[in-house]
């Protein structure tokens, strides 16, 4: 108590300072982890959450007549209404205050008895009219400034010219008509008419140059008759297929570019249900059928075995207890929303085949019209007499369970695989998040690099500990421990540009030495210890690894000759091509390359942690089992091997961590193709390697962005895992050791 | 005894143990092999290589290097040969079949190669010099005339980096801080015509006018003479000297010349900028990223590494907290480096990074201060990374310190705070230095997360400069590991850049292998001193 007292304030000070920092410090390596964990989880968070959508507005129906279309812009405040009066209505879509209404050209006197639209992004709209002719009109918008504020304007352009054009010269109406737009000068109109002729029209509208006007050039022909009777036409985007959709029947024609046309597929839907609706999802490769059973189908071309495509289901959504009343696709995702006559709407995305959102007005009035925002951030329907518009909140459709890890049908594809391939500038083609090849990446990368890591590490740790003398030792540890310190950058780069090309060349002499050096080496010891003076074995005893080394750099020439022996003997040249020659795929920066080079990058690892624990192991119990007569190598085998074994198990977890999350090396020595290939002679892509390539350019916050994170959180927990079992298998040797 | 010597094979395990020790010597053969590869052709790169011309069977001239031969599958030797000129040939490397080569091959003493700024070398004969007048030089004259005109050319070429350098840059902030502080102003709701601000701008502006008619001149200077070369297809080339790094002869240069070229060229190797895409050049501004971003690293992480040694090693009683506490250290060892880099960029770069920008940077936005990757993102990321290294070195040398001297010291009345900062510290300062250097030559060779949080490919400002506040931690670097994999991965040329590859890594091992060497000792002389003073 009296010494206490004499202790000045000031010392009490920075005892206790140094008291609260130290321990502050060490509770902050434990929080470092944490947070590592919950910022990764922090940003993967998002991809589990489902998507919302709630009514924003509810808005008046601008104008008269029953809608045929509907345009949102990107902002979602102002919007287009195509009636069937034949009138485009500019309204506002913040109060529903109509701003324009603009009559198409010809609607006036002719009525309007069918309609198309090109895809979303193009905005064009054609109407069929019932004296065989047609209008074609695109909408847009249009930024400009009101006041200082910016906004976009809806705009309608004719790029047809301001009169209607003719389909059919007798002038039967168009009861069916479907439009596609290959650019903005050309567009191509199907149209069946009442009485069941199939027509085509090709029109190119082009400047005259001496006059200054628009001229548009047609080019008609009739493509004969469709036997069934439609409900609705569609046109590929290129238009090479006419689609006819009947009432439980589709019908697939080819169009060739002289006005021909020839049946090519015919489908009838499963149990003679009701087709409901029809459309493409964006990018135009997918045709979404919905049925009166409440299921919607998935439809696509994808390869045959004779070269030949063909429309096949692909998948199936249970979408609701009635019938499908309407569709509305996304624009630049695959995202749709089916809409029940009751008035029930659901949304999902197609090829992550997740449920995104159920809900609809719930007064159960009928859903007349439906359409999503440019952003996919709203969604318009309009029932009765007023529009509703739902604030849609869907950032991350197309991630699911599946969609990561199980084998998805990607449009086009001949079958179900697991790709990954993110980068989708457009919406042609639909980002494939498939984590399932990264993740064999990074096994087959670990594999292999055990495979030659695990025996040469061990080997060298036993020699080590229990055979080496102790000069050597003091100089061989550090410097074997060096080769850890050598950066992988410096080792990918060795193993891609200098290491790749020359096991290509010298493959058979690779795997001559694997097989060959050891025998040799037995050989050399057998030969040592019949022939050798005693005298010489006892000064060279712990000193082998030096003896070895002149052996080893005269076998090095002597493996490579005897390879390339057995590379004219029996490969023709050389063995990678001989390999191609019989069915292997072999690239040059393949996996054996990288188990070669990551190896040597983890095999100091496992090394140092084994060695030590074995040279660790208690005296006590060596110098029992020599005494009793036990040979060292019995001793090593038995004794110090089984005691210290718990430690290289743990030596090899660390090992196989390192390996899993090494990135450099297969960066640089793995073709960085995705594929899912147990062939040694392949390349891969690991998850590290893929997150280091491609989350640089990943847009934040995207899916994409967010799988990444995921496949890093993968990375985390593998080797927070390994690393812990190894750490607690440690920590249980230690007591041991401090027992015995 | 009879049983022992009946069995003597199985049980002396001779072949095992020399199975056992062949594992060793590949270790070692493959650390040397290693070191002896990458230091063998960096070294390489510096060296003049001899010249060749011969002709095809095709009738085309060829002069250039052989870089590389080998036997193709069919079993004829070819050789890749530098043939220079990509202005000319479209390429510059070409392969030529042994077969296909009518001539021998000549070494002649005139040819020559002339590193050019921009298509890098030519291969050829100089002709004439003709200088701003019109006169030219020829014959014997030529070639001292053309050293003198380079020697000029350099001093110009020195005068134009430090304007550039200097008011250009000098410049170029100022308009940009006028920029911010209009838009600062405009924030605050003041976004009327500032007329102070405009009347500095033109101030700016107009000294901008002379700076560039300064530089004008000096590139017109540059231009003024030009040297001819006639190339292997015999046509001829007029290189402006402001054009031109440097010419030699290396048919020749005697063992002197040679060696000097080679120190010259390492010498620029190590302090020049990088050219063409970094296939040329030197790899400064890459030396001075990696060199900075370790210093800048070490310092946080030093604090950090040394805290948790000493909680863990003196502090912490045994309990949940301390097997955490460790489980945890482990795990910050354990966790790949990438991982590193994106929790650096999900927490410092958008999370923090963009939280500041909002904050104090308002008037540049969109355009990222801090919300982007930079120095000190990647710094603090691999501060983190390198923590366990220190922590693992530190707590070694603490469970060095003999027991007595902290039992002396407490019991003289220290505290225990007393007995840490004035005796366990000191004593084991060379393990913490250790500690240290082991960290520093780790986050030397760490690039895969670096690639995400701060490293880029060509920076066109060093991060430290003569600007206020000097030390710019917002900005990006060049490293010399992310050098090794851009120029050698993703490079057009990497033919062309895989010398300029060995090299780099060259200077990267030396650096890593060096720094570990000097820990390896210092550890090693702690265990001598602590294993006397344990025995005194």
């Amino acid at each position: 108590m009296s010494l206490r007292s004499r202790i000045s304030p000031r010392r009490r000070l920075v005892a206790a300072a140094t008291r609260v920092a130290v321990e502050g410090g060490g509770i902050f390596v434990v929080i470092s982890v944490a947070m590592i964990f919950l910022v990764l989880a922090a940003n993967v968070w998002p991809l589990f959450m489902s998507a919302t959508a709630e009514v924003r507005r509810t808005l008046s129906v601008p104008g008269a007549g029953d809608s045929l279309h509907y345009a949102l812009n990107e902002y979602v405040d102002s919007g287009v209404r195509v009636t069937s009066e034949g009138e485009a209505i500019f309204f506002s879509l913040k109060d529903g205050s109509l701003w324009e209404r603009q009559q198409l050209p010809g609607t006036d006197t002719a009525r309007v008895v069918s309609h198309a639209a090109t895809v979303p992004s193009h905005g064009g709209v054609a109407l069929g009219l019932d004296n065989g002719r047609f209008v074609y009109a695109q909408i847009y918008f249009e930024s400009g400034f009101e006041g200082s504020r910016q906004v976009s304007l809806p705009r309608l352009a004719l790029p047809l010219g301001e009169e209607p054009l003719p389909l059919d010269r007798s002038g039967s109406a168009l009861r069916h008509i479907a439009v596609a737009a290959a650019d903005d000068d050309s567009i191509v109109v199907v149209a069946i008419t009442a009485d069941g002729r199939a027509l085509r029209g090709d029109f190119t509208a082009e400047e005259n140059p001496f006059a200054g006007t628009m001229e548009v050039q047609s080019e008609l022909s009739g493509l004969g008759r469709v036997e069934l009777e439609p409900r609705q036409l569609l046109l590929a985007g290129d238009a090479s297929v006419m689609y006819v959709i009947g009432s439980t029947v589709m019908e697939l024609y080819q169009l060739d570019g002289d006005g021909g046309m020839a049946m090519r597929q015919r489908v009838k839907s499963r149990n003679a249900r009701g087709i409901s609706a029809a459309g493409w999802m964006s990018g135009g490769d997918s045709l979404l059928v919905g049925y009166a059973d409440g299921t919607v189908t998935q439809w696509f071309h994808a390869d045959t075995e004779y070269d030949q495509s063909e429309l096949v289901a692909v998948r199936s959504f249970d979408v609701h207890r009635d019938a499908v009343g309407a569709l509305a696709f996304e624009h630049d995702r695959r995202t749709f929303a089916a809409i029940s006559p009751g008035g029930g709407v659901s949304m999902h995305h197609a090829t992550s085949e997740k449920d995104l959102w159920r809900g609809g007005s719930g007064s159960g009035a009928r859903v007349d019209a439906a359409a999503f925002s440019p952003r996919g951030d709203a969604l318009l329907l309009e029932s009765g007499n007023s529009i509703d518009v739902y604030e849609v909140n869907n950032p991350h459709p197309e991630y699911s369970l599946r969609a990561v890890w199980d084998s998805i049908w990607y449009e086009g594809r001949a079958e179900p695989r697991h790709v990954w391939q993110s980068s989708s500038a457009s919406s042609d083609f639909e980002p494939k998040f498939s984590l399932s090849p990264l993740l064999f990446g990074t096994i087959k990368a670990s594999f292999y690099t055990m495979l030659f890591s695990v025996p040469v590490a061990i080997l060298a740790a036993c020699y080590s500990a229990c055979f080496m003398s102790r000069r050597l030792r003091q100089k061989v540890k550090p410097t074997i421990e060096m080769l850890a310190a050598v950066p992988t950058v410096i080792l990918g780069f060795v193993a891609g540009l200098w290491l790749a090309p020359l096991v290509e060349e010298h493959l058979s002499a690779v795997f001559m030495g694997m097989l060959l050096i050891p025998v040799a080496v037995v050989l050399l010891s057998l030969l040592w210890q019949a022939r050798a003076a005693a005298r010489f074995k006892e000064r060279c005893a712990g000193w082998e690894p030096i003896l070895l080394l002149l052996p080893a750099l005269l076998l090095i020439p002597v493996v490579g000759w005897l390879g390339g022996v057995a590379d004219s003997a029996w490969f023709g040249g050389q063995l990678s091509h001989w390999l191609v020659q019989h069915g292997i795929d072999h690239s040059q920066r393949n996996a054996l390359v990288v188990g070669i080079i990551m190896g040597v990058a983890v095999m100091p690892i496992i090394y140092s942690i084994s060695e030590d624990a074995m040279y660790e192991v208690p005296p006590s119990l060596v110098n029992g089992s020599l005494a009793l007569g036990a040979s060292r190598w019995q001793t090593m085998w038995r004794i110090v091997l089984l005691t210290a074994s718990p430690a290289l198990f743990s030596a090899i977890m660390i090992g196989l961590g390192r390996a899993v999350g090494e990135t450099m090396i297969v960066v640089m020595a793995t073709g960085n193709t995705p594929i899912m290939d147990l062939n040694i002679f392949e390349g891969f892509r690991a998850i590290s390697a893929n997150v280091a390539v491609e989350i640089p350019e990943a847009e934040k916050n995207s899916t994409h962005f967010r799988i990444l994170f995921l496949a890093t959180m993968l990375l985390f927990i593998i080797t927070f895992v390994l690393n812990t079992a190894a750490e607690l298998v440690r920590h249980h040797l230690r007591r041991r050791y401090s027992n015995l | 005894m009879a049983s022992v010597s009946q069995r003597p094979r199985a049980r002396s395990g001779t072949p095992g143990i020399w199975l056992c020790a062949s594992a060793v010597t590949l270790c070692l053969m493959l650390l040397a092999g290693l070191l002896l590869l990458v230091v063998t052709k960096g070294l390489h790169h510096f060296w003049p290589k001899p010249m060749v011309s011969f002709a095809t069977a095709s009738g085309e001239q060829v002069v250039g290097t052989i870089t590389r031969e080998e036997h193709d599958a069919a079993g004829s030797l070819r050789y890749l040969v530098k043939i220079g000129n990509r202005d000319v040939n479209g390429l510059g490397f070409r392969w030529y079949d042994s077969a296909d080569i009518v001539t021998g091959f000549d070494p002649g003493p005139e040819l020559t190669v002339m590193e050019r700024l921009e298509w890098g070398n030519a291969h050829g004969v100089p002709v004439s010099l003709r200088y701003a007048d019109g006169s030219t030089v020829e014959g014997d004259a030529l070639w001292p005339a053309i050293e003198k005109a380079l020697a000029q050319a350099d001093e110009l070429k020195g005068q134009v980096r430090e304007l550039s350098k200097g008011e250009v840059t000098a410049v170029n902030r100022e308009l940009e801080s006028l920029r911010l502080e209009g838009r600062r102003r405009e924030l605050a709701d003041n976004p009327g015509p500032h007329a102070d601000l405009e009347k500095r701008r033109d101030e700016v502006m107009s000294r901008n006018q002379g700076l560039s008619s300064k530089l004008g001149e000096l590139h017109k200077e540059l231009q003024s003479a030009s040297v001819s070369l006639r190339l292997s297809d015999g046509s001829e080339r007029s290189v402006t000297v402001g054009n031109i790094v440097r010419m030699y002869r290396p048919n020749d240069m005697n063992p002197f010349q040679k060696t000097w070229f080679f120190l010259d060229s390492f010498k620029s190797f190590i302090l020049e900028e990088p050219r063409e895409a970094n296939t040329e050049g030197g790899v400064y501004p890459a030396i001075y990223g990696t060199v900075l971003l370790v210093f800048i690293m070490s310092l946080l992480v030093m604090p950090l590494g040394v805290i948790t040694a000493v909680y863990l090693h003196e502090y912490a009683r045994s309990g949940p907290l301390i097997r955490l506490v460790r489980i945890s250290v482990n795990n910050l060892a354990g966790v790949p480096s990438i991982v590193y880099g994106v929790f650096g960029l999900g927490f410092f770069v958008y999370f923090i990074g963009s939280r500041l920008d909002a904050a104090f940077y308002q008037e540049s936005l969109p355009t990222p201060v801090f919300g982007t990757p930079g120095l000190l993102w990647s710094s603090l990321t691999l501060a983190l990374l390198t923590v366990p290294v220190v922590v693992v070195a530190t707590e070694e040398g603490l469970s060095r310190v003999p027991r007595a001297m902290r039992e002396g010291s407490l019991a003289l009345g220290a505290t225990r705070a007393e007995t840490l900062w004035r005796t366990i510290l000191p004593a084991c300062l060379p393990a913490i230095l250790t500690g240290q250097i082991l960290a520093v030559a780790r986050a030397a060779g760490e690039v895969a997360p670096l690639m995400l949080v701060g490293v880029v490919k060509h920076a066109p400002d060093l991060p430290v400069d003569g600007h206020f506040p000097f030390i710019h931690l917002e900005r990006k670097f060049m490293h010399l590991g992310f050098h090794i994999y851009d120029v050698g991965f993703q490079s057009p040329n990497v033919e062309a850049a895989r010398p300029l590859v060995y090299a780099t890594a060259m200077l990267l091992i030396t650096i890593v292998l060096v720094l570990n060497m000097s820990a390896v000792y210092l550890r090693s002389y702690l265990r001598k001193r602590y294993n006397i003073n344990e025995a005194v």
